[in-house]
């Protein structure tokens, strides 16, 4: 309230209350322009787990089709079917994959319902059986008839002592509503009239009861076999034989170290450099960090003990280098030509706290892909518990660029793209013990990885092998035919 | 960190160079863009474009003048382009128009008094704000805001005049200025 204006003091009056005012952006401006400038961020580990785990996924699909637990139930039922079907006439063999869906309709009746019809049967009292059972479906009933048995008299025992699966008509199934006593009728005259068996009256008659269509192929084979084609049966399926190759998943957490050898050619080109005596590894601070392999390959058996491997493996490794933050300039000397250059790379690190900088961890992560070609050894390989042996070659490539490396005056760490080697070399080698559930081998041990060609190129005086000592966990399922 | 770093860090597009010169003077930066929007969330959008200008263009930087000045310089032709793309400047009020806004008459305390500057600032119309902002803050002369808002220099300079005796009047109505006292007009006195 002290101020009188004329024009230029409201101006220079704006001015100065406009300068002090502040006011403080909300956070997700500064996500917005960072993601402009930057882009997103993208995890390659994700990228790539998800792409091996529905590799994973797809191949134990395509290998484990349809599951194994539902066709033995098929398969045990056929059998028993078939083996009744051996001393007996047959009839509507199509129920024994009938029954299958029965079993999990629950329209089906209940054993109860069974032995009461069974008493009924053993009452001897034709019209009431005949009455009951003509409201009733068949849907899984081989009749262990007698062949010298020729009435309908004779044969009701017989039905009443076999195992029948019987039931109720409903609006689901109309056409597998049956009449008993014509089928009892037929049956007998097919005890009575081998020629029967194979005239055309017999299979129209026996569709239209069964509402199914004969097949014409069936005519060529007047056996029981042929009879059985009609109603759709299906012969087991034979059971899937082991193959020589082998399907292989595994997941390797592990933990990155690094060796430094700087070759030190830059000193017989320029005296006086400093720390020429001086071991490099004592100069830096670096810390080894978790990293993980993940893979899947398959196997294939050269012998019972002896196999062949390969596949597609992603590795993330990764050590920690403590710096301070600061920016200067990282000097990279080289020796080309006989002659000494040197590279200058703009650095936010420094390897060393001269002027009260604040520290920082730096994250050197690498992420990988290899294809490690490599062999197994069985060496015990017990009904449940065994020990193999295995080593592999994995040509690598490296994903990212990303990494820092040290100025050759081991002041400044910088990008270390310009000199990066994308590809490289690594071998492993390792221990695994193996314990059997079914068709599957797990297997656990303790695994080294070794990075034969340095981190940089031949350029960069300073060369940097990796290596990741791990434990393997994985499994291994032989491939069916 | 030093500004020279700074800059050096944001030639090279590092994060945190970035980072350090946008947390330096993006508050600054968002009170300037908050004087020329229609709202806070203006003002943001403003700023974020501003600022990716600036790292972007960063290169173009000749360290000739204050590197602050030069990030303002792009700050205000954001606003400006920003307010282009929906506003027009020709618009004309009448001083009434300032009676009828809704300023409370109160003390303002001192340390309030920047906002409250800066409130009614905003509460002028956009073309007259505009103006304002542009020849008494932030020091452009009326040929250079002509150009910028595709004016005559002449509608800017008429435009200013009234924003300026608009502001006026909300200041002395908030009591964050006095009303000026009237020379004794000794001529007119004497003649009666």
């Amino acid at each position: 309230m002290e101020y009188n204006f004329n024009n230029d003091e409201l101006e220079q009056f704006l001015r100065d209350e406009a300068e002090e005012h502040t006011m403080y952006p909300s956070e997700h401006v500064w996500d917005n322009i960072r993601v402009e400038v930057h882009g997103e961020t993208s995890w390659h580990a994700l990228t790539f787990g998800t792409l091996l785990i529905l590799l994973v996924l797809t191949t134990l699909t395509v290998f484990n089709y349809p599951p194994k637990t539902i066709a033995l139930k098929t398969n045990t039922l056929i059998q028993k079917t078939e083996s009744v079907i051996d001393n007996n006439v047959a009839i509507a063999d199509k129920t024994a994959v009938v029954s299958l869906e029965d079993q999990i309709n629950p329209e089906s009746i209940t054993r109860r319902t069974l032995e009461t019809i069974q008493q009924n049967l053993l009452q001897n009292d034709d019209q009431l059986y005949i009455e009951r059972m003509a409201d009733v479906d068949i849907v899984a009933s081989p009749l262990n008839i007698s062949p010298n048995k020729t009435t309908k008299e004779d044969i009701s025992p017989d039905i009443a002592k076999s195992t029948l699966s019987t039931t109720y008509p409903t609006d689901n199934n109309p056409k597998l509503v049956t009449d008993i006593s014509d089928l009892l009728d037929e049956e007998a005259h097919v005890a009575t009239d081998k020629s029967f068996a194979t005239s055309e009256t017999r299979k129209s008659r026996l569709a239209n009861k069964l509402g199914s269509p004969l097949n014409s192929n069936a005519d060529a084979d007047p056996s029981a076999d042929g009879l059985l084609k009609d109603f759709a049966y299906q012969a087991p399926e034979k059971e899937k034989q082991k193959t020589r190759l082998e399907f292989q998943v595994y997941a390797t957490p592990s933990v990155s170290y690094r060796k430094l050898e700087d070759d030190k050619t830059r000193v017989y080109y320029q005296s006086g450099i400093q720390n020429l005596n001086a071991n490099i590894n004592n100069f830096v601070r670096h810390t080894p960090a978790l990293g993980f392999e993940l893979g899947a390959g398959i196997a294939y058996n050269i012998t019972p003990s002896f196999k062949i491997k390969t596949g597609l493996q992603f590795n993330i490794r990764q050590y920690y280098i403590d710096a301070y933050q600061s920016y200067g300039i990282a000097t990279i000397a080289i020796v080309q030509n006989n002659h000494l250059d040197s590279v200058q790379l703009f650095s936010m690190f420094s390897n060393s706290n001269n002027n009260s900088n604040l520290s920082t961890k730096i994250d050197n992560k690498l992420y990988q892909i290899s294809i490690p070609v490599g062999l197994q050894w069985d060496i015990i390989n017990g009904k449940k518990f065994g020990l193999s042996i295995s080593g592999s070659l994995q040509p690598t490539y490296t994903l990212n660029k990303n990494v820092y490396m040290i100025s050759t005056d081991y002041k400044y760490y910088a990008n270390g793209a310009p000199f990066f080697r994308k590809l490289n070399l690594n071998s492993s080698a390792e221990v695994n013990l193996t314990y059997k559930t079914g068709n599957v081998k797990w297997y656990i041990g303790p695994q080294i990885r070794y990075q034969h060609y340095p981190t940089y190129n031949d350029v960069y005086p300073i060369k940097e092998y990796r290596m990741d000592y791990g434990l393997k966990i994985g499994i291994s399922t032989p491939i069916l035919k | 960190m030093t500004e020279q770093a700074i800059i050096a860090g944001c030639l090279h597009n590092d994060t945190l160079a970035q980072r350090e010169l946008y947390t330096k003077y993006s508050p600054k930066m968002l009170s300037v863009c908050y004087r020329f929007a229609q709202s806070r969330e203006d003002a943001e959008d403003m700023l974020q474009e501003g600022f990716i200008k600036v790292f972007t263009q960063i290169h173009t930087f000749q360290n000739k003048g204050a590197f602050e000045g030069w990030v303002r310089r792009i700050i205000v032709h954001t606003c400006i382009n920003f307010l282009k793309k929906y506003k027009k400047f020709n618009e004309n009020i009448g001083l009434e128009y300032a009676t009828n806004l809704q300023a409370k008459e109160e003390t303002v305390p001192s340390i309030m008094q920047g906002k409250q500057v800066v409130e009614c600032i905003r509460l002028l119309p956009i073309g007259y704000k505009t103006v304002l902002n542009l020849y008494a803050i932030e020091g452009y002369s009326h040929r250079e805001i002509g150009s910028m808002l595709d004016i005559e220099e002449s509608t800017s300079r008429s435009q200013y005049t009234r924003a300026k005796a608009m502001l006026e009047n909300l200041l002395i109505k908030r009591r964050i200025i006095e009303k000026p006292k009237e020379d004794f007009n000794w001529l007119a006195t004497f003649s009666k």
